[in-house]
């Protein structure tokens, strides 16, 4: 009888050992040091990235994250961003969060790197780079939004009514996406696109526009330059012109609560933030676990309508 | 051993030739030309420093393309508040910046950014708001570049003083102004102050020195309002039509701090319903497209030309010579670390001059 409860007595006792043990390398793994995640994508002081880089910044309080959010330009460029990539992993980065370049050798720059890469900005669809994963809207279903705005502007039909479409930069796969759905719907219901405006960095908008035949509805398929259209528009400039465009800066939605612009079609870039790290969070806790595609809503907030419950939490992520 | 000494000399040129190749990599690298440059304004939407911070951009742009650097410039506001600019600037740094460029939300509160940037071996510029001389001088390498916030209230004063006073007029008194600025005609002016923010030392400046000039000359003033505006035009249309819905057609003379304030006076008289012979005489600072045009048109009467372009070069040659650790004689530098731009005036005249 002495003999089991000494058995019992040293079982209980190298459990409780085994359990203290587990325990003990547990804690030391939470207090190790803080992981750190680069976030790159371009023209980061910008106001449109408002709401992303609170979404960014909640998800790294919440999962112990150092965000290092890289400090860039517009028209960021690939040497650039790998240049950027390669000075973080230097510094002892974990993880990229980034919004990939434009260019032909975007994968084979991307694969050069052994972190765990997560793409923020849609191509021509979920994991365009395939080994990448990608937490964005789709940019399709956004230029198809913006076509509907303008369809039910006009009842349905939009037969005898001229559309021109300022599509920012033609090289972005995001813009090509949108424009395909937008030139989607706006044939199908009949419209007539008469000209497309691909701004450079250093034209006048408001110059090109006016250059441009007369035409009923305007449709902008990019934040910046809807912005600068929005201005035009304030200020008469763009020849009566109806405007409509996908946006995501709090001026935007100015623009359509001051009635400047008819129909705005944005993205909950709070939830791509927040989401993003998340999933970066995860897959450094779990290195065998593979990063998740996720789809961003889209949102297309009627002007009566923004002030109400719906979009208070996106409204005040945007003012940051 | 012969063949050792072969091996030996084969295995010190493959090294040199590493060595070498190493070297050429580097000379060729695209990083060791790369000059980041953290720009952060005190807010997001402010007309004047929006357009000082495009100049700004532009300025570096084409020094890029005359030289071998790439310049990256990342512009961020701190939302109007000090620990909000704080955080944004510790981010800069911990990003990866060579130099910051800074509108400070609070002067009196850029200790933790000198802090920050001098343990990080940062140059700072500051601009738009003078911190004070002490906090300045804590370390060898921060400086100051702007307007003299004194000089532009000074030729407000003076420009309103002339359109007030008849000229060659001998008379003292009531028959002294112009009537139709004085248009109550009992020889005093009454004015209202539209000022840019509360404790903010270019904001005071310019408010006792437009009204000061104005006293100096011997014009006698009768204060109707004073107003906080936030530089904003929103502000000061929605301040103006309130005062304007209390006083009616009394005031004679808006000194408003900024463009942005003078246009929103001059929106609030617009929309109010009363004939343009009831409008008081309006003068701004600043000198934007927007103010220059409304001068032209006389919507205004005038405003003092804040030089944005020569700030904004001043400030890119400053940041760049800082960074490449050049001497800094060929800047006029005052106490070593100011530098100060001239403003100037500009009246109807002068505007439409400047419009061609």
């Amino acid at each position: 009888m002495e003999k089991w409860s000494r058995t019992i007595f040293f079982v209980v006792e190298l459990i409780l050992g085994i359990f203290t043990m587990t325990m003990a390398v547990r804690i030391s793994a939470d207090e190790g040091p803080q992981k750190k995640v680069a976030v790159i994508v371009e023209d980061s002081g910008n106001s449109k990235w408002n709401s992303y880089i609170k979404g960014l910044k909640d998800a790294a309080k919440a999962n112990n994250l150092h965000l290092v959010i890289c400090n860039t330009d517009n028209g960021l460029d690939l040497e650039e961003e790998k240049e950027l990539m390669e000075e973080q992993r230097n510094k002892g980065v974990n993880g990229f969060i980034l919004q990939p370049a434009v260019g032909k050798e975007t994968e084979s720059v991307l694969s050069g790197f052994h972190e765990p890469i997560l793409l923020n900005a849609s191509t021509t669809g979920r994991n365009f780079y395939g080994r990448y994963a990608l937490v964005a809207p789709d940019n399709y279903r956004m230029g198809a939004a913006l076509g509907q705005c303008i369809v039910k502007d006009y009842n349905g039909n939009l037969r005898d009514k001229s559309i021109g479409v300022v599509r920012g930069r033609k090289e972005d796969p995001a813009v090509e996406q949108r424009w395909k759905g937008l030139s989607d719907v706006v044939e199908k219901a009949g419209g007539k696109i008469c000209w497309i405006l691909d701004q450079r960095q250093d034209t006048a908008i408001a110059e090109e526009i006016r250059s441009r035949s007369t035409v009923s509805a305007l449709a902008v398929l990019e934040t910046d330059t809807l912005e600068d259209v929005a201005d035009a528009a304030a200020a008469h400039d763009v020849h009566g012109a109806i405007v409509y465009g996908i946006g995501h800066s709090i001026k935007s939605v100015y623009a359509l609560e001051r009635e400047i612009i008819a129909g705005l079609v944005t993205a909950d870039l709070y939830d791509m933030g927040y989401y993003s790290v998340q999933e970066m969070a995860q897959k450094l806790s779990f290195p065998g676990r593979e990063l998740k595609d996720r789809s961003i809503d889209v949102l297309v907030p009627d002007k009566g309508e923004l002030f109400t419950e719906k979009y208070q939490k996106f409204l005040s992520a945007m003012e940051r | 051993m012969k063949k050792l000494n072969v091996r030996l000399v084969q295995m010190l040129i493959f090294s040199i030739f590493l060595v070498s190749a190493a070297g050429c990599g580097q000379e060729k690298s695209h990083s060791s030309k790369t000059i980041r440059v953290g720009v952060v304004k005190y807010i997001e939407q402010d007309d004047y420093i929006n357009a000082l911070t495009d100049c700004l951009r532009d300025n570096f742009a084409k020094k890029e393309k005359t030289s071998q650097m790439h310049i990256v410039v990342t512009v961020k506001n701190g939302g109007g508040k000090q620990a909000i600019q704080d955080r944004v600037v510790e981010e800069m740094i911990d990003a990866g910046c060579d130099i910051l460029c800074v509108d400070l939300v609070d002067r009196t509160a850029p200790t933790k950014i000198i802090n920050m940037a001098r343990r990080n071996d940062i140059p700072v510029v500051f601009f738009n708001r003078e911190l004070v001389r002490e906090d300045l001088m804590q370390w060898e390498k921060l400086y100051y570049v702007g307007g003299d916030a004194a000089v532009s209230g000074v030729m407000q004063g003076e420009m309103a003083a002339d359109h007030i006073v008849l000229k060659n007029s001998k008379k003292k008194g009531k028959g002294k102004y112009d009537p139709k600025v004085d248009r109550n005609r009992d020889g005093r002016i009454q004015y209202v102050v539209l000022e840019g923010e509360t404790g903010h030392q270019d904001a005071i400046l310019r408010t006792d020195e437009a009204v000061g000039t104005l006293t100096a000359k011997g014009i006698k003033l009768d204060k109707v309002s004073y107003e906080i505006a936030d530089w904003s035009k929103d502000q000061a249309r929605n301040k103006m039509t309130q005062l304007i819905a209390q006083k009616k057609n009394e005031i004679e003379l808006v000194l408003a701090n900024n463009d942005a304030m003078a246009l929103g006076a001059r929106e609030a008289y617009e929309k109010s319903g009363l004939s343009k012979e009831d409008y008081p005489q309006i003068y701004g600072i600043d000198g934007l497209k927007e103010g220059l045009a409304a001068v032209a048109s006389g919507k205004i009467q005038g405003t003092v030309y804040n030089d944005k372009e020569g700030q904004a070069g001043a400030i890119a040659q400053l940041a760049l010579a800082l960074i490449e650790k050049r001497e800094l004689r060929d800047f006029s530098l005052k106490d070593g670390r100011y530098l100060f731009l001239p403003y100037q005036k500009v009246d109807r005249e002068e505007a439409v001059k400047r419009e061609h």
